[in-house]
Parts: C-alpha cells; structure tokens; sequence
C-alpha cells in the first residue's frame, strides 16, 4: 500500500500522473515535465514535498551534539537561518544530506530526504547514546506530523506575500515572508495554526518552502495556486524537480551520493567545516580535502544530438569505462542532454572529453562547470 | 512499447491514470469531446497491445505510435530508428523513443524488411507528440505474413484496451 500525502486529493483532482517514489504515490506530472520545468524557471511553480523527512533535536546538548555529527559548521547559525549540511559515517560516506535551521539556541529542525529518514534517525539516535556531550538531548521524528510545499522560480516573490500576509512569529523576525533572505526560516500565522516558511529550494530559482500540519498545507495549496495563477504558476512534479536539479547540479541521494560516497568527491566540499570541533568522518574527508579524492563528481553536456543520458549508463574516457552516469536527462532548459558521475580526478576538468554509452554506441559529451544551468535571478551558487 | 529502460528514480507505472481522473471530473458532451481528444484512435488503422499503429497500402505498412501512447510518454525528446534494409520479427524492439524522464522501446507489429524510416522525426522527435498518425511515423516494413495483419487489434478492441 503506498503512502499518500495530505495533497493526494488536490492531485488528482489536477489529473496528476502519479507514480510510486520511495513508497510514496506522488505525482510525476500534471501537464508535462517540460511544461512543469519552463513554468518553474520562467514564472513559478508549486511542489508537494510532504514525503520529506522532519526531524527535531532539541536540548542543551542539541548544539554541540548536532556540530559532532553534521560537516558543516551550525555554530555559524543564529536563530532563524539555515544552512546545507551532510551527515557522514566514520569512512567520510554520506548518509544523508539535509537541511538544518536553527529555531533557537537549544531548538533544530531538519529536513531530510524521505527515502533516508529512517535510516537518519536510527543513526542519530545511536550517536545521541554515545555523545559525551550533555544528556539534555531530544531527537524526534516529527515527519509524520508535517507536510509540505516547495513554491519556486523567479516570480513567486512577486505574490507570496498575499498568500502569508502576517509578520514572523518566530524564527527570523522580518515585517513579511518576502523579507527572508536566502537561507532564513521564520514562523508566520496562517489560518488557525503557524506555518515555518524558509527562502530555500532545490530547484536553482528563488523560492520558499513552508512547512506545516496536514490542513494549513491542504489550504496554502489551493491559496498559492490561486494568487500565482496571474504570474503563471503551475503544479509540478517530481519529474520537473528532478530535471530542474540535475540542471543546478543538485545532487540526489541515491544518485551522487551514498553511504561509499564523500561529499569532497561528490563536489560539495564547501559544506565540510574541518576548521570546527571534531566530527564523524573528519579525518577521512580532511585527508581527501587536502590530497584530493580519487573521483569527482561531475557535470557533463552531450557534445552533440543524441539520445538524453540516463542513470546507470557507461561513462567512458579513451575507450575504458571509468563509471556511470548518476543523474541524466534531457535539459528543458537547454535542448540538450546533460547529466552527472564520477570520473577519475585528473579528467574531472571543465572541456575534458568523456563518452557516454547510449544502447551500446558511444556518444562524446564536454565535462562542464556546476551549475549546468544558473538562473539570471539566483546568481548565487547554493545547494538545495 | 512501454518497457522503460535505465534505472531513473522516477518510473512509470499505472497506464491510463490520467484519463480516468479526467473522466470522473467531465460529464456528459464534455467528458465524449474529452475521450475524443485524449483517445484518438482513428478507425482505418490497426493496433499492437504495446501501443503501435499499422497502416497497409499493399504489401508495405507504416508503423508509428498512438496518440494515447504519445500522451503517456509526453514530450518526446529523441527517436532512434532501425537501419534500412534490417529484417525484424513481429514483437521485436525495433526503434526507440525518448521522453524526458524515460526510454522506451518500440516494438514492429509485424515480421519483414525495413523499407524506409523518417528522417522527419528523428530531426523533430516533437512530431510524435503534435502529428502520432501522419508526420510522427516512425518506419515502414515490408511485411512477409499477412496473416500477422488478423492478430493485430482493430480500433474499438484498442480502445477498449486503453480504457477509451
């Protein structure tokens, strides 16, 4: 029996393709992944991520507890921000990458993948049980309690403050939701209960993703795609979520990375703190930071007409495979194929040639720089 | 035609989901005009199970995909055609045709030669999803049993098949 989010109604009622992902029934597309993707990256479009994970941790002991078992560094956080983080094993391996937002000193929320919470939550309970750190630590999986949109691209800003008109009630204390900056979360009234709203996304464009109980997220749909239909707002699936990250070289679990996967090979490094406190995994992820991993993460763009890259097909440097394709598609954006894998370091550079194996024919593609695509309206890099 | 290759981690399933929502919501003239836009299956033509079209002129047909396979796949992106000249059995993968999130391959409904392809398509794949009948064709065989012509579906069996 698959599970089914607080929006599974409003799906279907927009005549949504829906697939199994993860257990979940969600919907791939309404319209077309096309459509979805080009609404997203000219307008604006609206998500259901309720299958996504929630996790609080809470306590005197939930700073420095958190600090010991995420890369990057939370110290860095005050009230009301967030940040991109990953959670290693003792190899430097990925178990999960998330994001995490200070509420309070002593309060955490993250969000974390939904096919990873469980084994998120089994793992931070058993180094809760080894934390020498403090025992006033509280650590809940709160996913079932919280459901979820995501409204991105580079209009949404133009009428999210009409669907959430209050002033922040918590978190980041701004006058209005548009006044978040990139990376700020802040409670705001809605209806009866409070939302959390955050100026974050997966998708390279401006956006917000708001969190709350089953309702408020049930009606913020319907008042989101009301007040946006004047600037183009279309319901999207998780098909155009996929291609719009795979564009903002974005990576996915499962994909780029996993539990035999560092984030200094997977290119997100930057989200490694080696200068804080000791954590798990720092000694492996120091080594590869200063030597250099073995493989990198790259991006690639088919060099000519060909079939789309797909997951799992050969990469190829002068004839001998060197890995797989982790993440393909055709770009909406571009016309073209692209996609991401890993390639020994020394060809990992932007202009090296690589080929893709495609129905076995081989089909050349130039390694590129991250992004693949970077929106005119979010100059800036982030991930997730 | 809908067995998906690569191992994406958004896969396809359930054919005809988008349909049935839609008939729920129309009634009536609506819901008739609705089957007719969504379920073209125009009657001349005969159909494979796995969403082919055939259409005879003598000993040649042309093959290409349905309007309703089309709508499932949505934005094809890439078609990939046999060789002419390359003898296929009936059920054998003879082309492909990409979408953005899947690859699917199309099956010849009928044994013989591969006579002539359509360069049209491959140069505009988006011709299979604005013309499934006429410029989105995507080969044509010359078929050495016409018996295999009576195992093919004619177009009440298919659209009964695709729930139209």
């Amino acid at each position: 029996m698959l599970k089914h989010t607080p929006l599974f109604a409003a799906h279907q009622a927009l005549g949504a393709k829906l697939i199994d992902f993860g257990g979940w029934e969600m919907p791939v597309h309404y319209t077309s992944i096309m459509d979805e993707h080009l609404a997203v990256r000219n307008a604006a479009g609206i998500f259901d991520i309720s299958h996504m994970g929630e996790v609080t941790v809470s306590g005197a002991a939930a700073r420095p507890f958190l600090n010991s078992v995420l890369t990057n560094d939370i110290l860095k956080l005050e009230s009301g921000t967030g940040q991109y983080t990953l959670m290693c094993n003792e190899r430097g391996g990925v178990i999960d990458d998330l994001y995490i937002f200070q509420l309070s000193i002593e309060v955490y929320f993250l969000i974390v993948n939904a096919s990873r919470t469980q084994a998120d939550v089994e793992w931070l309970w058993a180094r809760a049980a080894a934390f020498a750190g403090g025992d006033d630590l509280r650590l809940t999986d709160a996913s079932h309690q919280y459901a979820a949109v995501a409204v991105q691209g580079p209009r949404v800003a133009e009428f999210m403050d009409s669907c959430i008109p209050g002033i922040a009630c918590s978190g980041k204390r701004v006058s209005r939701i548009t006044d978040l900056r990139k990376n700020e979360i802040a409670g705001f009234p809605f209806g009866k209960a409070n939302v959390m709203a955050s100026r974050t996304g997966y998708t390279g464009e401006d956006g917000f993703e708001i969190v709350g109980r089953d309702e408020s997220i049930r009606q913020m749909w319907d008042v989101i795609l009301t007040a946006g239909r004047p600037f183009g707002i279309k319901p999207c699936g998780l098909g155009a979520r996929d291609t719009l990250r795979t564009e903002a070289c974005y990576p996915l679990y499962g994909h780029e990375l996993d539990e035999n996967t560092t984030p200094i090979e997977a290119g997100v490094g930057a989200f490694v703190a080696l200068g804080k406190a000791e954590f798990t995994g720092r000694a492996v992820l120091a080594e590869q930071k200063a030597n250099g991993p073995a493989r990198k993460c790259v991006a690639f763009k088919m060099a000519e007409k060909s079939p789309p890259p797909r997951p799992h097909y050969p990469m190829l440097i002068e004839g001998a495979k060197v890995g797989e394709v982790t993440s393909g598609t055709q770009s909406p954006s571009l016309g073209i194929g692209i996609g991401m894998g890993y390639v020994p370091s020394a060809s990992a550079r932007p202009g090296a040639t690589i080929g893709i194996e495609i129905r076995g024919k081989v089909f050349p593609a130039t390694v590129v720089a991250k992004p693949i695509y970077r929106s005119a309206k979010d100059p800036v890099r982030t991930t997730k | 035609m809908m067995r998906e290759q690569g191992r994406g981690a958004l896969r396809s399933n359930g054919a005809a989901f988008e349909v049935q929502i839609w008939r729920f919501s129309f009634s009536g003239l609506c819901g008739f005009l609705w089957d007719f836009i969504m379920n073209n299956v125009p009657a001349e033509l005969k159909y494979a199970k796995s969403h082919e079209w055939v259409r005879v002129s003598g000993d040649v047909a042309t093959i290409g995909i349905s309007d309703h396979a089309q709508h499932e796949l949505t934005d094809v992106v890439f078609v990939e055609l046999p060789e002419k000249g390359r003898k296929v059995k009936a059920g054998e993968a003879s082309a492909v045709v990409e979408s953005v999130k899947t690859a699917s391959d199309v099956y010849s409904p009928l044994s013989g030669e591969i006579v002539e392809t359509n360069p049209a398509v491959v140069a505009n794949p988006a011709l299979v999803n604005t013309e499934p009948y006429a410029g989105g064709w995507f080969f044509k065989i010359r078929f050495a049993d016409p018996a295999e012509l009576s195992a093919l579906l004619d177009a009440q069996q298919y659209r009964a098949q695709i729930g139209g």
